[in-house]
C-alpha cells in the first residue's frame, strides 16, 4: 500500500534532524497561525498564489530563493564546522552518512533553488518592464514554472524528515548513484535501520 | 532512496526552468516596444535573452541524463553501469553538456545587472555597449564548447584535452572585455557609492580572482593535480559567490524600489556586503592552499595536521558570512518596517536617474505596466526622452482599454499534483504516483480548454490610475 515507505523512514535516531524538525514545525505553525490570525489566506490566494502578474511572481521567486539560501547556508556552515572539528581521531559531530547528504543537498539547493530561482525572479522583475511589454508572452506558464520550482524545493526538504537525501554529490555521478549502491537502505529498513551495517549507502 | 528524491526534484524543477526559458525567449523576441531593435535593447535584457537560449538548449540534456539514470534505477537498465555494457562517462558527458552552460546561464544575467547598475551610479552611459552584446553572445556560444574540462582526467587524450583547455581559456577574453567595459564606464564618471555599487565593485575584484584560478585549471596538466581537490571548490565558489550571488543581490537592491515602491535600507546592505566580502576571503582562500596541499573535496574527517589551521580559518569565514546573511535579513526587515517613510518611498518611479524604460513608469508599476506602450528611438531610451523633453508615459493621452490575463489556480494545482507524484515515485507508492501524474495532465488539459482566461481593464480605470500618478509626479516636481 505505501510502497517502501514505513515508520522507520523517519529518522528519529538522528538528534540533529529531530531538532530541525521541531524548529521547522514551530516556525511553520507560527507563520501559518499568523496568516490565519490576520485573515490573509484569501489575499494570498487571490493576489499572489494564483497571480500571473510577472511582478508578483518575481517577488515570490525571490522569497523562495531566500528560503533556499537559509537552508543551503545552514548546510554549508555545518560542513565547515564538521571539518574544523573532525581532525586527528576526532570523528566530529556528523557521521559520513549524514555529512554526505549535507554536501549533496548544499550543492543541489544552492544551484537549483537559490541561484536559478533568484535569476528567474530578476528576469520576471525587469525584462517585461525593460522592453516596454505589459507582461510575459505566456503568463500562465510563468505561474506554472514558479510552482514547479517551489514544489521541487519542497520535495528536497521532505527528504530531511522522511527517508534521506542523495549522498552522491550535487550531480549524482554513477556508479555511486546507481541502484547497486542504494541497496543498503533497503537492508537497513528491513533490519530495523541498524546503523552499524557497513555498506555504501546511497 | 536519496537519489530518487534528487531525481524527481531535478525533473520537476526542470519543467519549470525550461518553460521559463521558452517564455522569456518568446517575450524578448515578440514583445519589445516598437522601435526597440536588437541593438537598442538594454544589456540586462540581452543577457536574459542569451540565458533563455542556453536554458532551452541545455535543460533538455539534463532532463535526459537524469531520466536515463532513473531508468537505470527504476527499471534495472544499465546506461551508466559498466557491467551490462553501460558507460558512466556517458553520464558525465551528458551532465556537463548541461552543467557548463548552466554556470553561464547563471552568470550572464549577473553581468547584465552590473551593466545596468554601473552606468546608473557612474552617471554615464555604458562604455562599449556593442562589445558588451558581442561578448555576451560569444560567451553563450563558447559555453557549449568547454564541458570536457570538468573531467580532463577521463583520459580522452592530449588532443581532445588541448581543444577543451584552449576553448576554456578563450572564454576569458570576452569576459575580460566586459570587465574593462565596466571599469571604463566608471572612469571619469561621477560615481555614487550606493550599496549597489559596493556589490558591483566587490564583484569585479572577487570574480577576477576566480576567473584567473579557472584559467589555471583550464590547463589539463595542472588540472590533473587540482581535479576534485579543494582548489576546485575554492574556484567555483569564487565565481559563483563573487559573480552570481553578488550580482543578484546587487540587482535586488537596484530594482527593489521599482517593484516594491520603496528603497531598501542602505546601511544594512553595506554591512551585509562587507561581511560577505571579508567572510568570502576567509572561507575560500584557505581552500586554495588546502587544494595544493592535496586535500580532496567531500571528505568527512582527516589526520593531516597541516590542514587543520586552514580549516579553522575557513570556519571563521563561514561565521562571517553567517553575519552577512543575518545583515541581509535585517536589511529586508528594516526596509519593510520603514517602507512608508517619505525618504524611502519612490514617488517618481525613477529613484536613481535610470537610463532604461522600466524607470519611466510608476513604482510599483500598475498591473499593466504601461498605459501607453512607449516608443523607442535610441539606446537608453528613457535617458534619451529625459534629455529631449519627451514624456515617455505620454500622460493625458487618449487611454484605451487594456487586455490582460486573468489569474488562475491551474499552476498551483499542477504543482501540488507534481509534488504528490514526486513523493510517491520516490517511495514506490504507485497508485498515488498515478493519481499525481493524472492530476498534472488533467490540470493542463482543463486549463487548455478554458476560454475564460482574459479580461479588459476599462479605459476610465486606466485614466484614473494614470492621472493619480501624474498628480503625484507634479506634486513631487513642485517641491
Amino acid at each position: 500500500m505505501l510502497g517502501r515507505l514505513s515508520l522507520s523512514a523517519i529518522p528519529l535516531d538522528v538528534p540533529i534532524l529531530v531538532g530541525t524538525f521541531i524548529g521547522v514545525l514551530i516556525v511553520g505553525v507560527a507563520v501559518l497561525g499568523l496568516i490565519t490570525y490576520y485573515g490573509k489566506w484569501g489575499y494570498l490566494w487571490k493576489e499572489w498564489f494564483t497571480s500571473v502578474d510577472h511582478k508578483r511572481l518575481a517577488v515570490m521567486y525571490i522569497v523562495l530563493a531566500l528560503v533556499a539560501l537559509a537552508r543551503g547556508f545552514a548546510d554549508a556552515i555545518m560542513m565547515r564546522t564538521q571539518l574544523a572539528l573532525a581532525y586527528a581521531g576526532n570523528p566530529g559531530y556528523l557521521p559520513p552518512h549524514h555529512y554526505d547528504q549535507i554536501f549533496s543537498a548544499h550543492g543541489t539547493i544552492m544551484i537549483f533553488f537559490l541561484a536559478m530561482a533568484f535569476m528567474t525572479g530578476l528576469f520576471n522583475f525587469i525584462v517585461p518592464l525593460q522592453i516596454g511589454a505589459r507582461d510575459v508572452a505566456y503568463p500562465f506558464l510563468n505561474n506554472l514554472s514558479f510552482w514547479m520550482t517551489a514544489v521541487a524545493f519542497m520535495l528536497v526538504n521532505v527528504s530531511l524528515f522522511i527517508g534521506e537525501f542523495s549522498q552522491c554529490g550535487w550531480l549524482a555521478y554513477p556508479p555511486l548513484s546507481e541502484m547497486q549502491f542504494s541497496l543498503a537502505w533497503v537492508l537497513t529498513t528491513i533490519s530495523g535501520r541498524s546503523r552499524s551495517l557497513v555498506l555504501a549507502r546511497c | 532512496m536519496g537519489v530518487d528524491y534528487y531525481i524527481w526534484a531535478i525533473q520537476i524543477s526542470g519543467v519549470g526552468t525550461l518553460l521559463t526559458g521558452v517564455n522569456f525567449f518568446v517575450t524578448i523576441v515578440k514583445m519589445r516596444a516598437p522601435g526597440m531593435t536588437w541593438l537598442k535593447m538594454p544589456v540586462f535584457t540581452w543577457t536574459a535573452f542569451c540565458s533563455s537560449i542556453l536554458i532551452m538548449a541545455t535543460f533538455p540534456v539534463l532532463t535526459v541524463a537524469v531520466a536515463l539514470l532513473g531508468l537505470d534505477r527504476y527499471f534495472g537498465m544499465h546506461f551508466f553501469t559498466n557491467d551490462g555494457g553501460g558507460n558512466q562517462m556517458l553520464y558525465l558527458n551528458l551532465i556537463w553538456a548541461w552543467g557548463h552552460p548552466e554556470v553561464y546561464i547563471l552568470v550572464l544575467p549577473a553581468f547584465g545587472v552590473f551593466s545596468e547598475v554601473v552606468p546608473a551610479f557612474s552617471g554615464k552611459p555604458l562604455f562599449g555597449y556593442k562589445t558588451m552584446v558581442y561578448a555576451t553572445c560569444s560567451i553563450m556560444v563558447l559555453s557549449f564548447l568547454v564541458w570536457v574540462h570538468h573531467f580532463f582526467t577521463m583520459g580522452a587524450g592530449p588532443d581532445v584535452n588541448a581543444f577543451f583547455g584552449i576553448a576554456t581559456m578563450i572564454i576569458s577574453i570576452p569576459t575580460g572585455v566586459k570587465l574593462f567595459n565596466w571599469l571604463f564606464t566608471m572612469y571619469k564618471g561621477r560615481i555614487q557609492y550606493h550599496a549597489c555599487m559596493y556589490w558591483a565593485v566587490g564583484f569585479m575584484v572577487v570574480f577576477t580572482i576566480g576567473g584567473m584560478t579557472g584559467v589555471m585549471m583550464a590547463i589539463p596538466g595542472s588540472d590533473f593535480v587540482l581535479h576534485n581537490s579543494l582548489f576546485l571548490i575554492a574556484h567555483f565558489h569564487n565565481v559563483i559567490i563573487g559573480g552570481v550571488y553578488f550580482g543578484y543581490v546587487c540587482g535586488m537592491n537596484f530594482w527593489a524600489p521599482k517593484v516594491l515602491g520603496f528603497k531598501m535600507n542602505e546601511a544594512w546592505g553595506i554591512r551585509a556586503f562587507w561581511f560577505w566580502l571579508v567572510g568570502f576571503f576567509f572561507a575560500f582562500m584557505p581552500l586554495y592552499v588546502l587544494g595544493f596541499e592535496g586535500m580532496t573535496r567531500r571528505i568527512n574527517h582527516y589526520d593531516n595536521p597541516a590542514w587543520h589551521p586552514w580549516m579553522l580559518i575557513a570556519e571563521v569565514g563561514a561565521v562571517l558570512i553567517l553575519f552577512g546573511v543575518v545583515c541581509q535579513l535585517m536589511q529586508i526587515f528594516v526596509s519593510i518596517r520603514d517602507c512608508n517613510k517619505p525618504e524611502n518611498r519612490d514617488f517618481t518611479g525613477d529613484p536613481w536617474n535610470g537610463r532604461t524604460l522600466e524607470w519611466s513608469t510608476s513604482s510599483p508599476p500598475p498591473v499593466y505596466n504601461y498605459a501607453i506602450v512607449p516608443h523607442v528611438s535610441s539606446l537608453d531610451a528613457f535617458t534619451h526622452d529625459k534629455e529631449n523633453g519627451i514624456d515617455t508615459r505620454q500622460a493625458g493621452a487618449q487611454y484605451e482599454a487594456i487586455h490582460m490575463p486573468k489569474n488562475t489556480a491551474s499552476g498551483i494545482s499542477a504543482g501540488a499534483f507534481a509534488l504528490i507524484f514526486g513523493f510517491a515515485a520516490v517511495w514506490y507508492i504507485w497508485w498515488l504516483a498515478a493519481i499525481g501524474l493524472v492530476g498534472v495532465i488533467a490540470t493542463v488539459i482543463a486549463r487548455s480548454a478554458n476560454k475564460d482566461i482574459d479580461y479588459y481593464i476599462p479605459a476610465e480605470e486606466v485614466a484614473r490610475i494614470e492621472n493619480e500618478h501624474t498628480r503625484k509626479l507634479m506634486a513631487q516636481a513642485a517641491e
